[in-house]
């Protein structure tokens, strides 16, 4: 199974004992991962932060709001039930935002920067001299006169 | 007519005092053609040439793009790595031949810039403020080329 990175903004929600709003949220969106087959490797708390623009949730009826609570969730789950769990979270009305991100390697371990030959004058650029030559190869086969025996 | 061409080359033939070049004679004399071999297979001709093994000392280092060069990992959560990348006033990426970045790099941030943006982490039509005093990793005020915008 691949592994994801579940982005949630949340209401900022009470943590007062008597409500446990926040608590409620996550163990909610914890049970739907582990209920379809998942893995939960890890809960980060991104904090409490302050929006870089207002926006309101899809539910009529609710503010614009400035600030929110980010959590991420890492794990892995078969990558059919995405749409199912991010349709049911959706549906929460303290979830406001949910992204599902896939992990993946971003540049590979034996890369070797290419800034040098980037920087080269353009006759000695490689990736040039590839366009060069693919153009002189091309125009060669178009020379050959294809006989049929 | 071919007779008396004939006729001149035999008289140039055989008089070889009249229509010859002069010999450099002590020229001549001093290097002949034997004694060339025998110096450069000599030890004392070998032991001054250049070692071929040796590297130029000289040479300038290849260059690196600062993030492939300290081995830095760009994710859309790291919202102060990014904002280094973006400009103060409109809140976009700089180009590549602005941020010095090899291609893979450049694209790699573009990417999570553009993942940052729609997650709510970065604004995208100004550059936060608090990373106004973050250090600068190149100098937008003097592009080789105009910016796009």
């Amino acid at each position: 199974m691949p592994s994801y990175e579940l982005f949630l903004i949340t209401k900022r929600l009470s943590k007062v004992s008597e409500e446990k709003d926040l608590v409620s949220c996550l163990k909610r969106t914890g049970e739907l991962v582990l209920n379809s087959n998942g893995i939960l490797r890890k809960i980060e708390n991104m904090g409490t932060r302050s929006l870089p623009f207002r926006f309101t949730t899809g539910i009529p009826g609710n503010k614009n709001y400035t600030s929110g609570n980010f959590f991420l969730y890492h794990c892995d789950v078969p990558p059919q039930t995405i749409y199912k769990i991010a349709d049911s979270i959706k549906m929460d009305t303290d979830i406001m935002r949910v992204y599902f991100d896939e992990k993946k390697v971003k540049i590979a371990d034996d890369y070797v920067c290419t800034l040098d030959e980037e920087l080269k004058p353009p006759a000695l650029r490689p990736t040039i001299q590839s366009l060069i030559r693919q153009n002189e190869e091309r125009l060669k086969a178009s020379k050959k006169i294809i006989t049929v025996e | 007519m071919f007779a008396i061409i004939r006729a001149v080359h035999k008289w140039r033939q055989l008089s070889p005092n009249v229509h010859h070049a002069k010999k450099l004679v002590a020229f001549e004399s001093s290097v002949s053609f034997k004694s060339d071999i025998d110096w450069k297979q000599s030890e004392e001709y070998t032991k001054d040439l250049p070692d071929p093994s040796l590297a130029n000392p000289y040479r300038k280092a290849k260059q690196i793009c600062i993030l492939c060069k300290y081995g830095i990992e760009v994710d859309y959560k790291n919202v102060q790595l990014l904002s280094q990348f973006v400009s103060p006033y409109t809140g976009r990426l700089y180009d590549k031949h602005i941020t010095g970045l090899c291609e893979t790099q450049q694209k790699v941030v573009e990417r999570e810039h553009r993942k940052a943006i729609r997650y709510h982490l970065i604004p995208a039509v100004y550059r936060d403020v608090k990373y106004h005093k973050n250090p600068r990793l190149f100098d937008p005020t003097r592009p080789q080329r105009p910016n796009p915008y």
